[in-house]
């Protein structure tokens, strides 16, 4: 069987290199090591290929890194955080993407983590905290509904005042994880304000309430991770406002804003670019060199160029912090120019399959098991990756939602 | 030095780098017209300010400053679009010669302009036709260049053979070296050289690696200055373009109320976060005197990209007016298409980059086999 998968002794400085002194290397030292062992070869592989970790892969992760404390390094070191710096911080997802982990999900860590620790009471803060630090809770995100996508504040689930509970009817979708999830945060219309913005508040509850239903969406990639999510008479006990009543739409910007960090998914581009040259050296087409193959090349250049250009832009705004010259602007430009190098990488994936790209799933893969794993190795996975990544420009703000942004900040006409 | 504490500017580079603001905000479209290319009072000023010598050891009258500060500086000349010779003259060959121990001293004070052939401008290896032989006392050169930033104002050149193993420093009146003028696309004096020379043994500065060497340096310091000089360009283009379409109204209400032009400035932002960052990358690998090619032609590639992209927006956005020469931007377009050729275009740039990725691509399957 020829090795397709194995790192090579060649490996090459990537841009973290750039940032680092003694006291970083030793650091991504230690990070690595850990990594290595945490994460088993055969989910390695998996994640590698383009398919999204299972449940227990992604359980099993968080309970090694819980155990190194190392669950939410950008939290306060009060509420459990490790009190890394942001570049530290920078290494460490560095280091995630390139052990092909399965990541941490970003809906308690990153999501809803923050809001509590910030906006909650501290009854919610003993109750929902400890479970994300632990990786044992999954959360999902109850944000858009079908007729509110990007126009967000247009949403009309109703969460009523019933004194001592609220009453909860609507739908929500595009509920990634909805289906293993154990609990939910999500913004509902309490009151009739105004600004429509005005009426929205926060609100976190257990999946297993009574009244809510979940059925799942199935995505162009075949694959279930995105759901519908139904409402009917749902009570949601008082304390599962977040912060003030009315005030949701202030906390969700305040959690998009959080968001920031994890958007650029250099990590897993330079892998893909690394996948790409292992490709290149296999014989996947009979008589087809794509070593010697100048567009092949040629689009892997231009592609890596951009890479390298989004690699140093993330440094540079992350470093200038949420008051630098680019904090208005930096998370679109690093989103549109993060989509379009990831969907990119994906085409350039796919258009070198030839005719295997047709191919789906397990039987076609054991259908060329003499073949050396090399349609496993390749075609399966990023063919999930090629799919759904084109998600990529859709989800957290459409690539034409982030242009309205950054056309906001440097023309003075309004639309 | 880490990559972090490069993009944090000394004092000393804040210092020239605001007077450089200051001084360049000074000098309008119309001056910069009038000047046909070169303006002998600007480059006395430059002088004045230190710029000519901001590689150069304090101890040789320099500023000692770093390629960060000369990024810095670079963008605001794009900014300005000043067309003296600062690349060719005071970052090139005043790095190269530098780096050799040479006598940089009139190119510092501004009393000498030199340019070099054969490398530099462009900077995407070694452009000379250029073979020397062995002479009675010396060297005869032959051949010719190209593209060289000489103008009626320049008094010395820095010559490289074919094969980038020798260099030599010649005055502009050497007997037998023919200058043919001719006007670059931005409006800057360019010339091509022909020699039929015989240079004296000490013309001759460097051989082998050690021409090698200062040859690298020098392309790396032009690369980086020219990527600063393309971001300044673009940042400007992009600033004149947001103006024109706020102010210029149809069908009743100003261009920058329709989303589909709104949507095309938001790429020109994106386009340029990543020549800046593509600018402090090639600042940043120019620091030391390692080999940056390898970055470099990402570098380039990108930046050419950026500039192509910005240009064909920013004329698009403008409008008929976009197409006169009497709106600046058309002026900043110009500027962008020679700082790609001098970069060696996109297409270039990848073609080198693609060239060293099959050799990784090599490597790798030796090792896995």
């Amino acid at each position: 069987m020829q090795d397709t998968n194995s790192q090579t002794p060649y490996e090459e400085r990537d841009h973290i290199d750039l940032l680092l002194d003694d006291d970083l290397r030793a650091f991504r030292r230690d990070v690595r090591a850990y990594l290595r062992d945490a994460v088993p070869e055969e989910t390695r592989n998996r994640i590698d290929r383009g398919y999204a970790p299972t449940k227990s892969e992604i359980a099993d992760f968080l309970a090694k890194l819980a155990a190194r404390g190392w669950t939410a390094p950008a939290w306060p070191v009060e509420y459990g955080g490790t009190g890394w710096t942001q570049l530290q911080r920078m290494v460490f997802s560095s280091e995630l993407a390139r052990n092909a982990a399965p990541g941490i999900p970003p809906f308690g860590v990153s999501m809803i983590g923050p809001v509590l620790y910030t906006f909650g009471t501290q009854a919610q803060k003993d109750k929902y905290l400890p479970g994300i630090l632990s990786g044992e809770d999954f959360w999902c995100q109850g944000f858009s509904e079908p007729g509110s996508g990007s126009d967000l504040a247009s949403l009309r689930t109703k969460a009523e005042d019933k004194g001592g509970h609220y009453l909860l009817n609507g739908q929500k979708i595009w509920t990634s994880k909805a289906h293993y999830a154990d609990r939910i945060f999500l913004l509902a219309r309490t009151d009739e304000a105004p600004r429509r913005q005005g009426g929205i508040s926060m609100f976190v509850l257990d999946m297993d309430t009574p009244g809510i239903v979940v059925k799942p969406i199935v995505a162009i990639d075949m694959n279930h991770s995105l759901n519908e999510v139904f409402f009917e008479d749902v009570k949601i006990p008082a304390d599962g406002l977040v912060g003030e009543r009315g005030k949701g739409w202030d906390y969700a910007k305040f959690l998009l804003g959080n968001e920031r960090t994890g958007i650029t998914n250099v990590g897993r581009c330079r892998r893909q670019v690394e996948r790409l040259k292992r490709l290149a050296r296999t014989d996947l087409i009979p008589g087809v060199d794509l070593s010697k193959d100048s567009a092949f090349l040629r689009d892997l250049a231009r592609v890596e160029a951009d890479l390298t250009a989004l690699e140093i832009s993330e440094i540079r705004i992350l470093s200038q912090g949420k008051n630098g010259p680019s904090a208005m602007t930096g998370p679109s430009v690093l989103k549109l120019a993060s989509a379009q190098i990831q969907q990119t990488l994906a085409e350039l994936i796919v258009s070198t399959l030839g005719h295997y790209a047709a191919g789906r799933g397990a039987e076609f893969i054991e259908a060329f098991d003499d073949l050396g794993g090399l349609p496993t190795d390749f075609v399966d996975g990023a063919l999930n990756e090629y799919l759904f990544g084109r998600s990529v420009s859709i989800y957290g703000g459409t690539n034409q939602i982030q242009r309205d942004i950054l056309a906001r900040a440097a023309l003075e006409t309004r639309p | 030095m880490t990559f972090l504490e490069h993009l944090t500017p000394s004092d000393e580079t804040r210092m020239i780098c605001e007077a450089a603001e200051k001084w360049t905000a000074g000098i309008s479209d119309a001056d910069v017209r009038a000047s046909k290319g070169f303006s002998a009072s600007r480059w006395g000023e430059m002088a004045e300010m230190g710029w000519h010598g901001l590689l150069v050891d304090p101890d040789h009258g320099g500023l000692g400053l770093d390629p960060a500060a000369l990024s810095l500086l670079c963008q605001a000349i794009g900014r300005a679009r000043l067309p003296e010779p600062f690349v060719s003259s005071s970052v090139v060959c005043v790095g190269t010669l530098s780096s050799l121990g040479q006598d940089v001293s009139a190119l510092v004070d501004g009393s000498a302009i030199a340019a070099p052939a054969g490398f530099g401008l462009p900077c995407d290896g070694v452009s000379s036709g250029i073979t020397a032989t062995p002479a009675a006392d010396g060297h005869h050169l032959s051949g010719t260049v190209d593209l060289c930033e000489a103008g009626p104002d320049t008094t010395e050149f820095l010559v490289v053979t074919a094969g980038g193993d020798a260099l030599y420093r010649l005055p502009h009146m050497t007997p037998g070296l023919t200058v043919t003028p001719y006007g670059a696309i931005d409006g800057r004096p360019l010339a091509r050289l022909a020699f039929d020379c015989h240079l004296p043994a000490e013309a001759r500065l460097a051989t082998g690696d050690a021409a090698r060497a200062a040859i690298r340096r020098g392309n790396a310091l032009a690369v980086s200055a020219l990527a600063a000089d393309a971001t300044g360009t673009i940042e400007k283009a992009i600033g004149l373009t947001t103006a024109y379409i706020d102010e210029r109204s149809q069908f009743g209400r100003p261009l920058a109320a329709f989303q589909a032009l709104r949507h095309m400035v938001a790429d020109l932002l994106v386009e340029l976060e990543a020549a800046r960052s593509m600018t402090e990358l090639a600042a940043f690998a120019a620091s030391d005197d390692g080999d940056p090619k390898q970055l470099h032609d990402r570098v380039r590639a990108r930046i050419c990209r950026a500039a192509q992209s910005v240009g064909h927006a920013a004329i698009q956005l403008h409008g008929g007016m976009g197409m006169t020469d009497e709106m600046a931007i058309g002026h900043y377009f110009r500027r962008l298409i020679f700082l790609q050729a001098m970069m060696g275009q996109e297409a270039g740039a990848l073609r080198d980059r693609a060239a060293t990725l099959a050799e990784e691509i090599e490597l790798q399957r030796e090792v896995a086999q």
